[in-house]
């Protein structure tokens, strides 16, 4: 009987010291990362539905990727060598060679996940199908010129992020994917960069939701910075609000989402997801909206946290594009923020003073957060301004105006 | 790199007026069902 080698009994501690250092270190640093992001989302801290089967992925991808080393079929994925046969795969051919089945064992289970939903943006659709059962168009309908006036100027970072991308030596395609971060819409990131942007939209979709996760600590702060006293003190009252019928909201709906998408095919995907999400709920259809905004929408997320930590691995950090995308991301966020103070200001002199500047940056449309942190912003100077259900208007219609957007830069951009 | 950067405040220049066009008849639309809708209630009763 041969003597046992301690090292190939744990081939992950021992390849630990074989690996090239920077990739072994990348890989510590990944776990490390995994596991913050993990226990913010356990503690609340941060968003947990997203971020903690991220985290978990993080963590569980680095560590298990240690006992293999850089292997030689794939010397350009050499910090990555699962990352090849994952990406390279597709349904229609599903042989692989003996070297990459061994490569991919330990992806393998989420192959398919990877293969069925995420090639084609369909896990995108199915957040958005989750999303349009779940919100309420009584309060776009309502106001719905002040709501998308709102929402328009909340599209500031998404707009002049693409020239700043440009400017800093990303391709037109990758600049429009990294400018979409500015409407705060985590899917849409994910469906624009997967068309746009196929190589790079792993570190866009990451960088996207971390900045979405921590939104609610620092928007709030820069409305106090951007819109003065005054304007963050107007009382609005819940009962301003006329009630909108179903009859209404299935017609907008179905008229809406028809317009959009005979505008705009390459984004119908993502449009129809919506307004068919939306049709659901109005129509009271109870069976399919507990499908749509329960077991679709949480099944979806739990996947998209999940396989989007999985794909963060070493040589998607040490890429250098990936400090560019940080710095571009929170711009987009913030001229977004700050777009819609803007929008909101102007409003309120619209209105004579009726409409509460908070408002304008509620039109970031990250729902519902960025509506919540405009409530928490009003009441902190009245305790009695029940601002939230006028913030959902332009909450709303930022969902809408951010899948204008995309579909406008997914139709322009491969013009260019 | 210049003429690129000039081409993307272009595309922007259009972008912008796409979605200010877009996002009002979104709105228009939204507005036209409730004047019918609200018409056509009128009538009925």
């Amino acid at each position: 009987m041969n003597t046992i080698d301690l090292g190939q009994l744990f081939p992950a501690i021992s390849s630990l010291f074989q690996i090239d250092p920077t990739i072994a270190i990348a890989r510590i640093a990944l776990i490390l990362i995994g596991a913050i992001l993990a226990w913010l989302g356990v503690k609340r801290i941060t968003e947990p539905l997203i971020l903690v089967p991220m985290g978990l992925g993080m963590i569980f991808v680095n560590t298990a990727q240690f006992f293999l080393p850089p292997y030689p079929p794939f010397p350009s994925m050499y910090g990555n060598p699962h990352l090849a046969p994952l990406v390279g795969s597709n349904v229609s051919n599903p042989v692989m060679a003996a070297t990459e089945q061994v490569i991919a064992s330990t992806l393998y289970w989420l192959q398919p996940i990877y293969a069925l939903t995420f090639l084609n943006g369909a896990i995108a659709c199915f957040v958005f199908i989750g999303i349009g059962a779940m919100t309420d168009l009584d309060f776009l309908m309502a106001k719905p010129f002040t709501s998308f006036f709102l929402a328009v100027f909340a599209e500031l970072g998404t707009i002049l992020t693409f020239p700043l991308a440009v400017a800093m030596g990303f391709s037109y395609n990758d600049a429009a994917s990294i400018a979409i971060i500015g409407g705060a819409d985590g899917p849409m990131v994910l469906f624009t960069s997967l068309k746009l942007s196929p190589k790079l939209f792993v570190p866009i979709t990451v960088v996207a939701y971390l900045y979405l996760s921590i939104l609610y600590l620092f928007q709030g702060k820069l409305s106090e910075l951007t819109i003065p006293r005054k304007m963050r003190m107007v009382r609005m009252t819940p009962t301003d609000i006329r009630r909108v019928s179903p009859r209404e909201k299935i017609l907008f709906a179905i008229i809406a989402g028809g317009t959009l998408s005979l505008l705009f095919p390459v984004a119908s995907p993502l449009i129809a997801s919506f307004f068919i999400g939306n049709v659901i709920k109005e129509a009271q259809i109870e069976r399919l909206k507990k499908f749509a905004d329960e077991v679709f929408l949480n099944g979806a997320t739990f996947f998209l946290g999940l396989m989007l930590g999985i794909l963060v691995t070493p040589d998607v950090i040490l890429d250098p594009k990936v400090v560019k995308l940080l710095i571009l991301g929170i711009t987009a966020l913030v001229l977004s923020s700050i777009g819609g103070s803007i929008g909101g200001i102007l409003m309120y002199y619209i209105s004579r003073g009726k409409v509460n500047a908070l408002l304008g940056p509620a039109g970031v449309s990250c729902v519902p957060t960025t509506a919540k942190i405009a409530q928490k912003e009003a009441q902190k100077l009245d305790k009695r301004n029940y601002i939230i259900y006028h913030a959902m208007g332009p909450n709303v219609a930022g969902v809408i105006t951010t899948a204008i957007i995309s579909a406008i830069y997914m139709t322009i951009v491969p013009l260019m | 790199m210049s003429g690129e950067i000039l081409a993307s405040l272009q595309a922007v220049l259009i972008t912008s007026v796409l979605l200010g066009a877009i996002a009002t008849l979104v709105a228009g639309i939204i507005w036209a069902i409730t004047k019918v809708l609200s018409r056509s209630e009128g009538k009925k009763k």
